[in-house]
C-alpha cells in the first residue's frame, strides 16, 4: 500500500512506519497549518499507518524495535494533533484501563497495546504489571473507563483474570465496563469461559475491538 | 572444578540435560505471584528434590533455579537486594543435589527489559546486573553458565562478554525464536544466522535454542542452527503449548509426542539436549533411553 497522498506528496504515514519522530511531527504541523482538519488527518494518515505497523508485526515483517519506534513517531504526531482534537471534541475516543494481572510481570506485549491504543486516540491508564484484583477494582471505580484490558503471558496467571471479573461482578461494575483479555496463552474460548467481552489476539486486534465495543449507533 | 569441562564432553558426545524447573515448582505448590527463585532461600529442599529427580532420570547436567534472579528482574518483586544471595544459593542447592560428576550450569534468563534506544534499559545497568549474577553463581560453584531464552542478540552478547570477563568456564547462549512465515526470528528481529553468529562472535562456546516452540516446531530450527555453527548445539523444546485445565496449566505434548522429533535433533548435531517448560523427569527418562548413555559421566 502506498502511504503517500494522491498528489504524490509525502504523507505522515510513511514516517510513522519508518519511526521518524521529527518528520512525523513536522508533516503533521504542516498539514494543520495548511488547514487540514486534525480528525481527518488522524483518520487518513496516522491510523492507517499504525494499522500497517500492526499487520507487519503480526506477519513477522516488522519486529519489536521498529514497532516501538513507530509508536514513538505516532506519539510525536499525536502531540501536535491533540490540542486541536481536544478543541473540536471534548473527549478522546474512549478511556481504557490496562494492566498485567497479579503474578505476572511481563510488560512488553502490554506496552505495544498501549502504544497502538494511544495511537488510535484512546486515553489509556496503565496500571503496570503484577496488578492485584483489588487494584483493578479501585482504579476502575476511580477512573470509570469504557474498557478494561488485562494481559497475561503465563498460563499460570490466567486464572487471575477470572478473579478480576468475579470481583467486578461482586462490586456491581461488570455492566459498566467492557473487558478485553489478551496475551500469548490466552484463547477465545478462555475469554468466553470467564465472561470477558472479547479476546484480542494482538495489539492491532485490541484497537479494532475497542472501537467495535464502543461504537454507538449514531 | 572438574578435570574436563562441559564443553570438552559436549564436543565428543551427547550430554543429557534436565527438564523444566518452573513448571515442576508449580506442581510442588509454587503459587501464582510467588517468585520461583526465592524458593532457593525459602524452600531449598524442594528445589534440591527437583534437581535430584532429574539426575535420577539420567540428566548429566542441570540448570540452577536462577532464571529470573538478575537484580533487574528481581526488582519487579522488590527483591533486587537479595539477588546475590538467591544466585549463590541456587548454585549451592544444585551442587548438593547432584551426584559427583554432574555438571551444574548457572542459569541466567533475560531481564525482560528492552535496551536503549528502543526501551529504557542502559547497557551499563544491564552489565552491572549481569556481573552480580555471574559472580554469585561462580562463587556458588557452577561448572558453566547459560544465557537462556534470549530474545535480543545485544543483551545476549553483553551477557557473554560479562561472563567471559569473569571466568574461563564454558558459556552457552540459547535464544528463543518465534516461527514466522519468513522463518524463525527472535522478538527483537534477529534471524537465526544473525543470532547464532553474533553469539559466537561474542565468545559463546555453545549455542542453541529453548522455549516458545514444541519439539515438532523446533526441529527445523535446530537443523538451521546447525548450518551456522560447528560448535556444539544446545536444544530444549517445550512440551507443547500450555493450556489451562481448570485452574492449572497443562502442556499439550505427551512424552510420546515430545519424543517423536528428538531423534532428528540428535542426527542434526544437537549435543546438549533436554526439555523446557512443561517437561518433567518422565520426559528426561525417555530422552535418556534415546541418548542411550546411562551414567557415562566425566
Amino acid at each position: 500500500m502506498t502511504l503517500d497522498r494522491p498528489d504524490g506528496s509525502e504523507g505522515a504515514g510513511r514516517f510513522i512506519i519508518e519511526g521518524d519522530q521529527q518528520k512525523a511531527r513536522q508533516i503533521t504541523s504542516e498539514a494543520l497549518s495548511s488547514g487540514v482538519a486534525a480528525k481527518d488527518f488522524l483518520d487518513r494518515e496516522l491510523i492507517p499507518a499504525m494499522d500497517v505497523v500492526g499487520a507487519r508485526f503480526k506477519d513477522g515483517d516488522m519486529f519489536l524495535p521498529e514497532v516501538l519506534l513507530a509508536a514513538r513517531a505516532m506519539k510525536a504526531a499525536m502531540s501536535v494533533l491533540q490540542p486541536e482534537l481536544s478543541r473540536v471534541s471534548a473527549q478522546a475516543r474512549g478511556k481504557v484501563v490496562i494492566g498485567t494481572v497479579e503474578g505476572d510481570v511481563h510488560d512488553i506485549g502490554k506496552s505495544i497495546v498501549i502504544s497502538m491504543l494511544e495511537g488510535a486516540g484512546f486515553e489509556v491508564i496503565d496500571l503496570g504489571t503484577n496488578v492485584t484484583a483489588e487494584t483493578f477494582i479501585c482504579q476502575i471505580t476511580e477512573h470509570q473507563p469504557h474498557v478494561l484490558c488485562m494481559s497475561a503471558l503465563l498460563t499460570t496467571t490466567m486464572p487471575a483474570m477470572k478473579e478480576v471479573i468475579r470481583r467486578l461482578k461482586e462490586n456491581q461494575l461488570r455492566e459498566k465496563v467492557k473487558v478485553i483479555i489478551g496475551g500469548a496463552p490466552v484463547t477465545e474460548s478462555f475469554a468466553s469461559e470467564i465472561d470477558s467481552d472479547a479476546y484480542a489476539e494482538d495489539a492491532g486486534a485490541t484497537v479494532t475491538i475497542c472501537k467495535r465495543l464502543l461504537s454507538r449507533p449514531e | 572444578m572438574k578435570a574436563r569441562t562441559l564443553l570438552d564432553v559436549a564436543v565428543e558426545r551427547v550430554v543429557l540435560l534436565d527438564g523444566g524447573m518452573g513448571t515442576m515448582l508449580i506442581d510442588c505448590g509454587l503459587k501464582q505471584g510467588q517468585v520461583p527463585e526465592l524458593w532457593n532461600l525459602d524452600h531449598p529442599e524442594i528445589v534440591q528434590e527437583v534437581h535430584r529427580q532429574y539426575t535420577s532420570a539420567g540428566a548429566e547436567a542441570v540448570l540452577t533455579n536462577t532464571f529470573g534472579a538478575s537484580s533487574i528482574k528481581l526488582a519487579d518483586s522488590r527483591l533486587s537486594d537479595r539477588a546475590c544471595q538467591i544466585n549463590y544459593a541456587g548454585a549451592e542447592i544444585a551442587l548438593k543435589a547432584c551426584p559427583p560428576g554432574t555438571y551444574v550450569i548457572g542459569d541466567i534468563g533475560p531481564t525482560g527489559k528492552i535496551l536503549e534506544p528502543y526501551g529504557d534499559l542502559s547497557e551499563s545497568e544491564l552489565r552491572d546486573s549481569l556481573e552480580r549474577q555471574v559472580e554469585s553463581l561462580l562463587e556458588g560453584g557452577v561448572d558453566a553458565l547459560i544465557l537462556e531464552t534470549q530474545m535480543d542478540l545485544r543483551e545476549a552478547a553483553i551477557g557473554v562478554a560479562v561472563a567471559k570477563s569473569l571466568t574461563s568456564l564454558p558459556v552457552i547462549v540459547s535464544f528463543t525464536f518465534n516461527k514466522t512465515k519468513r522463518g524463525y526470528f527472535t522478538l527483537m528481529g534477529n534471524s537465526v544466522q544473525a543470532a547464532i553468529s553474533g553469539a559466537l562472535d561474542a565468545g559463546a562456546d555453545v549455542v542453541g535454542t529453548n522455549c516458545s516452540l514444541d519439539s515438532a516446531e523446533m526441529k527445523d530450527l535446530v537443523i538451521e542452527i546447525g548450518k551456522h555453527t560447528t560448535a556444539p548445539v544446545y536444544a530444549k523444546a517445550n512440551a507443547g503449548r500450555a493450556e489451562l485445565v481448570g485452574e492449572t496449566a497443562s502442556y499439550a505434548q505427551s512424552v510420546e509426542d515430545f519424543m517423536k522429533s528428538l531423534p532428528e535433533f540428535l542426527e542434526h548435531g544437537v549435543r546438549l539436549i533436554g526439555g523446557c517448560c512443561g517437561t518433567n523427569p518422565s520426559y528426561i527418562s525417555a530422552l535418556h533411553r534415546l541418548v542411550g548413555r546411562s551414567c557415562h559421566r566425566a
